[in-house]
């Protein structure tokens, strides 16, 4: 193993990270961070300057000239997490570097690259020289600490990793020293200068220097920020916890075997034992155990500390894991001479990253923008700069404002929760109340599952929120915010939907763009062309399937089968499915009829393919529960022409999607022409032939039959966007067929293609 | 391992201040939230702030932040919630609690008592062209006949307790399993005992299925409806139920917790499994107690707020609003400067039959003139005045403020009846002096 350990360069390393982050983030994507952009702040982003005064402000972000450089795209940012992560890894057993590197890779967050690295840098200084490649006294460590510190705060809202870091690495270096009275004085009187100073002229310091232990309490109030739930709460944080666990044993025996193998090598050579002995002669025996000892203890603190931290709160995992990872990287080294330290560093760290940065620039310049946004698993969403949207902004998903950020930064929107949780005069509770009742149409006054009673009326009046953000994937949000007539849909993409107030004349034009596009999409007529420019994006094939199933959700079923007509995979399937159930309960409420072909489309092998739907994405398929329509409305021709009980079977059969039943009755039929007809719509297609055609209008068929078949065709020329051939189809019918149980919904179909 | 005491006791202690920092924090995070609260529960409990200037406040009489909603239950749990048939057992008020309004303001439409009236419909002097209810084997249905086309659908559930009327809907369910609802167009009136439209429905109805039978409600909306009808534990899909178990079987067992019919005892005092299996040694007084704003918001939860209403349409010239109780109660002066509320007319754990809601007796507790005190100071120390007491009183003449010279009957003056529909007439809860203009018909 070491020999395969000695084979892996650092560059090796890196690119080993690079894949298993890039691997990470393609194929599961964080929960919490849905709406994850093509670049990410590096520098936390002012929230609304000038209008929030008691929230801690990152002093980096407040410059205008600085915003350029402020964010760093997706890929840069994984650069330098791979980087770092080698570095860890390359220092690191074997043993501990490979599961450390998987597992950080794995809860990677580039929120908080610079809050890890920060906090992680500080923490090397705290097992003192032998953490560091040179030797350094104790002002030189507390004097690079409180460098790194400061930059921390200047950069970072998440600064009190780095800060407790720092608070530990002083304590340590007086510690060392013996609590000399002077240095003892000197340090805490200036600590708490600054401090002070910090506490009381930046407005929020104090709230987010405890923003790890606030997210703590935040989760216990309220559930609006998975991502700040205790390991405990789920199966995968508890697995999370073991690792950490892991880790922090690893930190307290690691040092210990590598002190054991550094003092046998240098017994076992034969130029180092005189230098050993002249050592030994200086250093009393006491000594070396003493610094040993207080090596260990210092470890074994600071793990504690920042192992109870990852636990308590899934915000804190990573940069408190990064803190212990880098501890176990460092604890237990010799100090090298400065030459050494420098050729060290050379050919371990600026060679590789010279390539990796040279790697990724080649692949970066050789895709296109569209393909790269393949590449990176980053969609494509709504431009929100120009969609013009202003207001109070209310998100359902509060840790997802990153797209708001620009709007945020120039002052059209102010949100009223986001990632800051340290917010003063934020209600949590009431806020997660306030999406609940969102989430489940309680507008007015309503019993709610708690035995409270209250909707989400009062909370938009009394502050004044004119915008909601909706998660495209939350369809029984998006439904109850479409039908009602308060909201109207602004801005759509495969990450969130946008519903506004209609309080502004923008916002009103805004919302007659989207309904008449989307009013186009779901009826095709001619000649009309839209602008989708900053309020509908359907991104690429990957994205499509979650616009269309929003669209689904919001009553537009053709308008989702249009989004996915040529698409073949299982995601677009399943979208199909969907539109085809929401199809059959449109006929159903307008004409009481059970609609035969889409019933048969959204059900026949529905069972077969969930389970390998749910293979590859379990939130996405549709389940047995929603899958069935009740029927307590009817409508039919008085006294028909009794179908045959083959016939009735097949229909049936049909009705809950049982091919096998289909079979079996189908051969039973006597007539052949019914035959056919019910052949033909278990095998309906987009593009049917001429043949096809006429055994659904066939004038051998009973009259039933023939009307239900006119209605069928209609329905696919509609979804296949002939206009022409459904307008046609419809008008014949409602010649041939006055007393039609479809007769509404050829009324509504004409009204609507011919306006 | 050897620790230094120091350092360890140090690192200990910077993560004691954090941590006690952060409680700090926290804790006055919680105190201002709970200021906040108290300052909004005395706003809304204050009088004077309700009608500083002697003006009608719409919003201020009645306005509640959320931290001053009414809660009663300590949980949504079903297993919280007890058996109702449990409350007879201990209780008296539950003897005539199931004769009331609330008790049967929502039943199956299989249920005996509003399934012959119904059916009455076949025969109803009422007629509208092709309708006929069906009741079989294969359950209650209702269709139209449009020359050819028949249009037909089950009746689930029957609204209201029949003291003003009832109201039929069917039940479906949406592409995504939510409850929607189908209002039928069809409503028994209880005072003239004849079908009629349904209130808020076209005249003439629509060309769709479901435009020709009633009105299709979706699915927020539909709960709105079961919320004010039924007790529910839990926000389930109610089509889900019926699915299950068909709209002939009541809901039991298992399924108590998602709908409970009718206004119960524990829609107001809350889930009461534990009160029952402790024989009442636990009691949550919480659930009971409550001022006169905390007690008239609970009726108005249903019986509608004055915010839930257009500004515009509260007003004496709109007849429409004598429906919601507490928006008329809400702009009236025995509401706003006393401590009137729903309560101290009417005993909602009796049938209306049972009560004597339209006596003099409640009035005279603070409009007589032999009474040094304030109509407040008054009211607050006769509420121990039994209806009896007050009567004789009241038979003495005391009512010399009345500019009518009127002795008794105040609420005839004060309080009439309204019709608002053909068929539908409500007692206007907007105490108030009338103008000529607007004395009922």
């Amino acid at each position: 193993m070491n020999n395969f350990r000695n084979q892996l360069h650092t560059w090796q390393w890196a690119l080993l990270a690079l894949n298993l982050i890039w691997a990470k983030w393609l194929f599961y994507p964080p929960e919490t961070d849905l709406l994850w952009p093509s670049s990410l702040p590096i520098v936390a982003p002012p929230d609304n300057p000038g209008v929030n005064n008691e929230l801690w402000q990152v002093p980096a972000a407040q410059p205008e000239w600085l915003s350029a450089v402020q964010h760093c795209p997706l890929f840069l940012t994984a650069c330098c997490f791979s980087i770092f992560f080698a570095w860890l890894a390359s220092r690191c057993p074997l043993s501990i570097s490979l599961p450390a590197i998987v597992f950080l890779s794995a809860i990677a967050n580039p929120d908080q690259l610079t809050a890890t690295v920060f906090a992680g840098m500080v923490s090397v200084l705290i097992t003192g020289n032998e953490a560091t490649s040179r030797i350094a006294s104790p002002v030189q460590m507390i004097a690079s600490g409180w460098l790194i510190t400061m930059l921390s705060i200047a950069l970072s809202v998440d600064f009190a990793f780095t800060l407790l870091a720092f608070l530990l690495l002083l304590v340590s270096q007086l510690a060392q020293t013996g609590w000399q009275r002077r240095s003892t004085i000197m340090a805490v009187s200036l600590l708490s200068l600054v401090t002070i100073s910090f506490w009381n002229v930046m407005p929020g310091f104090a709230a987010a220097a405890v923003r790890p232990v606030l997210a703590f309490l935040t989760a216990l109030q309220s559930n609006v920020y998975p991502q700040l739930q205790p390991l405990l709460a789920t199966a995968v944080g508890r697995i999370e916890m073991v690792v950490v666990l892991g880790l922090s044993t690893g930190l307290l025996v690691t040092p210990r075997r590598r002190f054991a193998k550094i003092s046998s090598l240098e017994t076992n050579n034969p130029t180092t034992q005189a230098k050993t002995a002249a050592d030994a002669k200086s250093t009393a025996p006491d000594r070396v155990s003493c610094d040993d000892s207080r090596a260990g203890s210092k470890r074994l603190i600071t793990a504690l500390i920042f192992g109870s931290l990852a636990i308590i709160s899934r915000h804190n995992l990573l940069p408190c894991t990064g803190v212990i990872v880098c501890l176990l990287a460092t604890a237990g080294r010799k100090p090298t001479d400065g030459h050494q330290a420098t050729s060290q560093f050379t050919r371990s760290w600026l060679r590789p990253t010279i390539s990796v940065g040279l790697i990724a620039g080649l692949i970066i310049s050789t895709i296109s923008e569209p393909g790269w946004s393949k590449v990176t698993g980053v969609p494509r969403l709504v431009d929100l700069n120009l969609s013009g949207i202003t207001g109070r902004v209310l998100l359902l998903q509060p840790s997802c404002n990153q797209p708001w950020d620009r709007l945020r930064r120039i002052g059209d929107v102010s949100l009223m929760a986001d990632n800051r949780w340290d917010r003063p005069g934020l209600d949590h509770r009431q806020y997660e109340t306030t999406c609940q009742d969102i989430m489940a149409g309680r507008e007015d006054l309503e019993l709610r599952p708690d035995g409270t009673v209250g909707g989400f009326r009062d909370f938009i009046q009394q502050n004044n929120v004119s915008v909601i953000a909706v998660e495209t994937r939350q369809l029984r949000t998006l439904r109850h915010l479409a039908t009602n007539p308060k909201w109207q849909l602004t801005a759509l993409d495969c990450r969130q939907a946008i519903f506004e107030t209609q309080q502004s004349s923008a916002s009103v034009t805004r919302a007659r763009r989207m309904g008449e596009m989307l009013l186009h999409f779901e009826w095709p007529a001619a000649g009309r062309g839209f602008n989708p420019e900053g309020i509908l994006e359907l991104g690429d094939k990957t994205t499509v399937p979650s616009v269309a199933r929003a669209l689904t959700a919001m009553h537009m079923p053709f308008a989702a089968l249009r989004c996915v007509q040529s698409d073949l995979s299982p995601a677009s399937d399943n979208v199909r499915r969907e539109a085809y159930l929401e199809l059959a309960a449109r006929v159903r409420d307008q004409c009481g009829q059970a609609s035969l072909a889409d019933l048969w489309r959204a059900l026949n092998g529905l069972d077969q393919n969930l389970s390998i739907l749910n293979q590859f994405n379990p939130s996405k398929s549709l389940n047995n529960t929603n899958s069935q329509l009740n029927f307590p409305l009817r409508s039919q021709v008085d006294d028909p022409l009794p179908a045959e009980a083959a016939e009735q079977a097949v229909r049936q059969a049909m009705l809950t999607g049982n091919s096998d039943a289909l079979a079996e009755y189908l051969a039973k039929v006597p007539s052949p022409t019914i035959q056919a007809f019910y052949r033909q719509i278990s095998q309906l297609s987009l593009r049917l032939a001429r043949p096809e055609r006429r055994a659904l209008t066939s004038t051998d068929l009973p009259l039933r039959l023939q009307d239900e078949g006119h209605f069928i065709l209609a329905n696919l020329a509609v979804e296949s966007g002939d206009t022409q051939e459904a307008i046609a189809l419809l008008q014949e019918s409602l010649r041939l067929f006055k007393d039609s149980p479809f007769g509404a919904m050829r009324m509504v179909y004409l009204q609507q293609l011919s306006r | 391992m050897r620790f230094p005491d120091s350092f360890a006791v140090s690192a200990l202690a910077i993560v004691t201040a954090a941590c006690g920092l952060a409680g700090m924090l926290w804790f006055q995070a919680s105190s201002a939230r709970e200021l906040a609260s108290v300052a909004g529960r005395r706003a809304t409990s204050d009088p004077q702030k309700t009608s500083d200037s002697g003006t009608t406040s719409a919003a201020g009489a009645t306005s509640d932040s959320a931290a001053t909603r009414v809660s009663r239950a300590t949980s949504g749990s079903p297993a919280d919630w007890a058996d109702e048939s449990s409350c007879i057992d201990c209780h008296d008020q539950a003897t005539h609690f199931l004769q009331t309004g609330h008790a049967r303001t929502l039943s199956r439409a299989t249920d005996d008592e509003v399934l012959h009236k119904l059916l009455s419909l076949n025969q109803s002097a009422y007629h509208e062209k092709g309708i006929r209810i069906n009741h079989s084997g294969d359950g209650l249905t209702i269709q139209r006949q449009e020359e050819a086309l028949v249009t037909s659908a089950s009746v689930d559930w029957c609204f209201g307790s029949g003291t003003h009327a009832h109201t039929w809907v069917t039940v479906l369910n949406d592409s995504l399993n939510a409850t929607d609802l189908l209002e039928l167009r069809w409503t028994l009136y209880a005072s003239t005992g004849q079908f009629g439209i349904t209130p808020g429905h076209p005249e003439n109805h629509g060309i769709t299925a479901t435009a020709k039978l009633g009105l299709l409600f979706d699915g927020p909306r539909s709960r709105r409806c079961f919320h004010c009808h039924a007790s529910i534990a839990e926000h389930a899909s109610i089509a889900e139920h019926t699915a299950q178990h068909g709209p002939k079987n009541p809901v039991s067992g298992s399924d108590f917790h998602v709908i409970q019919a009718g206004v119960t005892c524990q829609r107001c005092h809350g889930p009461r499994a534990a009160h029952v299996a402790s024989q009442g040694s636990i009691h949550n007084q919480h659930s009971i107690a409550g001022d006169h704003q905390a007690s008239f918001l609970m009726c108005a939860e249903c019986h509608r707020r004055a915010e839930d209403q257009q500004p515009q349409d509260i007003s004496t010239e709109n007849v429409d609003i004598v429906r919601f109780q507490p928006v008329g109660l809400s702009q009236s002066r025995c509401f706003q400067q006393a401590e009137l509320s729903c309560i101290s007319c009417h005993d909602p754990h009796r049938p209306l039959s049972m009560q004597n809601s339209l006596g003099d007796w409640q009035c005279i507790q603070c409009h007589t003139t032999t009474s040094s005190a304030s109509p407040a100071e008054t009211l607050h120390h006769g509420t121990d005045q039994t209806p009896a007491a007050a009567a004789q009183v009241s038979s003495k003449g005391l009512f010399s403020s009345c500019a009518a010279h009127q002795t008794s009957d105040c609420v005839s003056c004060h309080m009439p009846k309204v019709t608002t529909a053909p068929g539908l007439a409500f007692t206007d809860h907007w105490i108030r002096i009338r103008r000529e203009s607007e004395q009922p018909e």
